[in-house]
């Protein structure tokens, strides 16, 4: 797997993020956390994000909100959606705002992992962010 | 008869007596004078006792005084004859008269010695003065003391009149008040029979003296039967007690009156419900002897009362659940989040046991994420169990903070997802309150949905749920919930407590009525006023344990 396939999990539950990383992590992937999608948009790290497991309903700027500020700002991430809250608007919202997918807290490894691996397949010829179109 | 007293007058052979005076002029003058005079004086006399004896006709001794006459008329005669011998010896006729003369004076004296003790016995003049006096003392006496006993006897009649007309008056009047007293017992006693609440008398024994139909139809007992009876045979086993320190009290005049609800036993066992109120005892020496008690069964009522607070509590119960069911997509989400751990821990897990390289101290972190994440899970359904099971409100001292910060936890997903921020300042130095700790929160959890969905349509402004709590007037915990929403506009902030009152499409309008009523149950008060500059301020208060 490519070492630069790197998976950004955001969500403001710690149980979530200790989960999910460990997950991803047993496939072999590199994860790192953020606990508010402020954080992450401050961290830097959105060139370096290969794919995002996004949690929808957070405090602050939601998972909506941080997908539309990143299409704004010229990003192309694969969103991955991970909702404890389902509803059917936000997920046809997202879904139609080019979201990988939209999963419903609690999630299958299985749809997890194809969705992870949609995102892996995606990254071999297309750029991951305005800078490296340039 | 002339030749007989010619022959007595003319017998010669004796000499007149004036032969033996040798018819001295003189001597005879003197004779003839002296027996004429004595003969006049003889003859006047009787004539004086005879008129005497005919005008005294009550004269004692008549025969005594007709008898001296007579012997004295006799006397008279003799000296009359011995003027005729002078001159004539008529002596025959001289001695006859003398020998009837002689009889008639011894008849005369002997009849004197005869009635002499009688004579005797005659009171005196004197002895007839004095009595005549005593006897006139006496009338004087009498007179005087008839004129004081007519007087006394006036006196009496007038005060008999006057008592008399007294006592007519008296009689009238009382009459009159007898009437008036009659016609207010009838009155009275028409009131007692027909009344619709029970009247007994009580008496200083502790026994009905008097119950009218209403209490005999009440408690299934005769008048007759309830004169042995009293209150306290009566009245229910656990309400005895206290039914008969009442009773004690009010005989000893420690107590007034008493108004009090208890329970009854029928005579046929089944236990009513009544209300009795007890009057003013009478005073000591009063004529109203006993206690006046009004009874009225309530069983009704108190009946209708347990199936109102049985309503109310499943009323509570059901807008608890109404308040869960609009908080279920929060609560789904409060769960989905630690599910979504645990699965994913174990799907983790599973791949870490599977490894080659046996990562054991990862594979025991995951395994405890995992108990962790379910321990999580089932205390947000603890907490919304709790809220929904049906119990008994209870008191105990409940952290008013504590009670609030469930609440958040439970609302947080849908403060969230209402784009509303929730903001807290409270006390940590808060005293606990004697409260349904339940209760306590679903008026917490009614206030913020309510703040919520008062900011629904809120769009230019931030959304800003803020709840304090604090120490309020002495002894008062106070709390807080202020949003920056629609707020009353110009309408009365009251309207809102009203039940069924809405502005939600979907609400019942309950909430908040409910919540007013919980807070008034704990001895509190819940209100609503305008927030500054906008918005709504909904505050209640709970009085704080005793002594915290």
């Amino acid at each position: 797997m490519s070492d630069k396939f790197i998976v950004m999990i955001v969500d403001d539950d710690n149980s979530i993020r200790r989960a999910a990383r460990r997950l991803i992590k047993s496939y072999g992937f590199p994860v790192e956390t953020f606990v508010s999608a402020e954080d992450f948009l401050a961290s830097g790290r959105l060139h370096a994000t290969a794919c995002l497991v996004l949690d929808v309903q957070m405090p602050g700027l939601n998972g909506l909100e941080l997908q539309s500020r990143l299409i704004a700002d010229g990003y192309r991430i694969p969103i991955i959606f991970i909702t404890a809250f389902h509803d059917e608007n936000t997920q046809a919202q997202a879904l139609k705002t080019g979201a990988l997918a939209y999963l419903a807290k609690p999630f299958e490894e299985a749809d997890l992992l194809s969705a992870i691996n949609i995102a892996l397949q995606r990254q071999e010829g297309v750029p991951r962010s305005p800078g490296a179109s340039h | 008869m002339i030749s007989l007293l010619s022959g007595l007058f003319t017998q010669n052979s004796f000499i007149p007596h004036g032969v033996c005076l040798a018819w001295d002029p003189s001597l005879m003058l003197l004779f003839v004078v002296s027996d004429s005079a004595i003969a006049f004086a003889y003859y006047t006399i009787p004539i004086a006792l005879i008129c005497f004896i005919y005008k005294r006709r009550d004269l004692a001794f008549r025969g005594i005084f007709a008898l001296t006459g007579a012997f004295i008329l006799a006397c008279g005669t003799t000296h009359l004859m011995g003027v005729v011998t002078l001159w004539y010896p008529a002596y025959w006729p001289d001695v006859m008269v003398k020998f009837f003369t002689a009889v008639i004076s011894i008849f005369t004296a002997a009849a004197m010695w005869w009635v002499m003790p009688e004579a005797l016995a005659l009171p005196s003049t004197a002895q007839l003065e004095e009595a005549n006096r005593r006897l006139q003392h006496e009338i004087g006496e009498r007179e005087r003391a008839e004129a004081a006993l007519r007087d006394a006897n006036e006196e009496l009649e007038r005060r008999v009149a006057a008592r008399t007309a007294e006592l007519e008056a008296e009689v009238v009047q009382r009459r009159r008040a007898e009437e008036i007293l009659r016609a207010s017992e009838q009155r009275w006693r028409s009131m007692f029979e027909a009344s619709a609440v029970g009247i007994a008398l009580t008496d200083e024994n502790r026994r009905f003296a008097a119950a009218n139909k209403a209490f005999q139809r009440m408690i299934g007992y005769t008048e007759k039967e309830l004169c042995r009876l009293g209150p306290i045979e009566i009245t229910h086993e656990d309400d005895r007690e206290a039914t008969r320190e009442m009773l004690d009290d009010m005989l000893a005049g420690t107590r007034a009156d008493y108004h009090v609800e208890k329970r009854y036993r029928r005579k046929d066992g089944m236990v009513i419900w009544v209300r009795v109120s007890t009057a003013q005892a009478p005073k000591p020496g009063s004529s109203l002897r006993g206690i006046p008690t009004v009874i009225e069964d309530i069983t009704e009522r108190k009946r209708a009362e347990d199936a109102l607070q049985e309503a109310r509590d499943a009323l509570l119960r059901v807008s608890r659940v109404t308040t869960l069911g609009e908080l279920s997509a929060s609560i789904a989400h409060e769960i989905n989040q630690p599910l979504g751990a645990i699965v994913a821990n174990g799907s983790a897990c599973l791949r870490l046991l599977a490894a080659e390289k046996l990562d054991l101290e990862e594979a025991r972190e995951t395994v405890e994420d995992i108990i962790n994440d379910g321990r999580r899970a089932s205390a947000v359904l603890g907490r919304v169990r709790q809220l929904a099971k049906k119990t008994a409100p209870e008191r105990a001292p409940v952290d008013v903070n504590g009670a609030i910060a469930e609440v958040l936890s439970l609302t947080r997903q849908e403060l969230h997802r209402s784009q509303v921020t929730a903001r807290t300042e409270l006390d940590p130095n808060l005293p606990p309150v004697l409260a349904d700790r339940i209760q306590v929160q679903q008026v917490v959890l009614n206030l913020v949905m309510n703040g919520i969905e008062a900011m629904r349509g809120v769009k230019d402004r931030a959304r800003v749920l803020r709840i304090k709590s604090g120490v309020g007037a002495p002894a008062d915990v106070a709390v807080t919930v202020e949003d920056t929403g629609i707020g009353f506009a110009n309408s009365d902030p009251e309207h809102i407590f009203e039940t069924f009152f809405t502005t939600k499409d979907d609400g019942m309008g309950m909430g908040l009525s409910i919540s007013r009523s919980i807070v008034r149950a704990h001895g509190g008060r819940l209100w609503a006023s305008a927030g500054a500059p906008i918005g709504a301020v909904f505050s209640f208060t709970l009085p704080a344990c005793a002594g915290a």
